[in-house]
């Protein structure tokens, strides 16, 4: 039987919630999720039992699971997210139509044009909070 | 120990792994030996893009990969 692997969509609530962790808690799942130390290594960081690390990374997983349920940021940043790019691809398709057989509309280039800098600028401020 | 792991870069909604070789005495400090490859589980399905000839090199010298690089391994057929 191989060992349950890591899950590393932890990694991404982490990004999320971490500031809602206490110091510790966030540091430990960060190691063991984001550098990918093992619980030993862990543990001889922090001067702590290899099973004190696995509590507090248990800990850690649960309060983001629970913030998670509670709040949905992560959920609803990836819907949103997944919006915005549909609503780009569908602005540049209504200017490639708009170029077709009849002349092009000089109000449809505009209000498109319009339409994807403000995409653009939604998509940078989600990017903004990059790590 | 030499260790084979991954290592996080990309931004907040978009994790993206590089697989490196590194001491697990600099476990702290970040520093690594060597980059061999890198996964990214953005994509559908996820890439997996590993130096299958420095990997196996790492490995005959010892290298012990993470459960997580091990099962990456396995997929893109190194091990």
């Amino acid at each position: 039987m191989p060992k349950p692997q890591k899950d590393l969509s932890f990694s991404v609530l982490l990004d999320y919630y971490a500031p809602a962790l206490t110091g510790k808690q966030r540091d430990i799942l960060t190691e063991y999720y984001n550098e990918d130390l093992s619980l030993a290594e862990i543990a001889e960081n922090y001067g702590i039992t290899r099973q004190g690390v696995r509590d507090a990374i248990k800990h850690g997983e649960a309060a983001l699971r629970t913030l998670e349920e509670q709040l949905g940021i992560a959920r609803r940043e990836a819907g949103l997210q997944a919006g915005l790019e549909r609503l780009q691809q569908l602005a540049k398709n209504i200017r490639v139509y708009n170029g077709g057989a009849y002349a092009a509309d000089a109000r449809i280039i505009r209000d498109t044009d319009e339409m994807l800098a403000i995409l653009r600028r939604l998509t940078a401020q989600e990017d903004a909070h990059a790590l | 120990m030499v260790k084979i792991r991954l290592r996080r870069m990309g931004a907040k909604k978009a994790p993206f792994y590089r697989v490196v070789v590194a001491d697990s005495r600099f476990a702290r400090d970040g520093r690594f030996i060597e980059e061999i490859g890198y996964y990214d589980p953005t994509k559908e399905p996820s890439v997996i893009k590993i130096d299958a000839e420095k990997a196996k090199q790492w490995l005959a010298n010892g290298a012990q990969p993470t459960d997580t690089v091990r099962g990456l391994l396995k997929k893109a057929e190194i091990l």
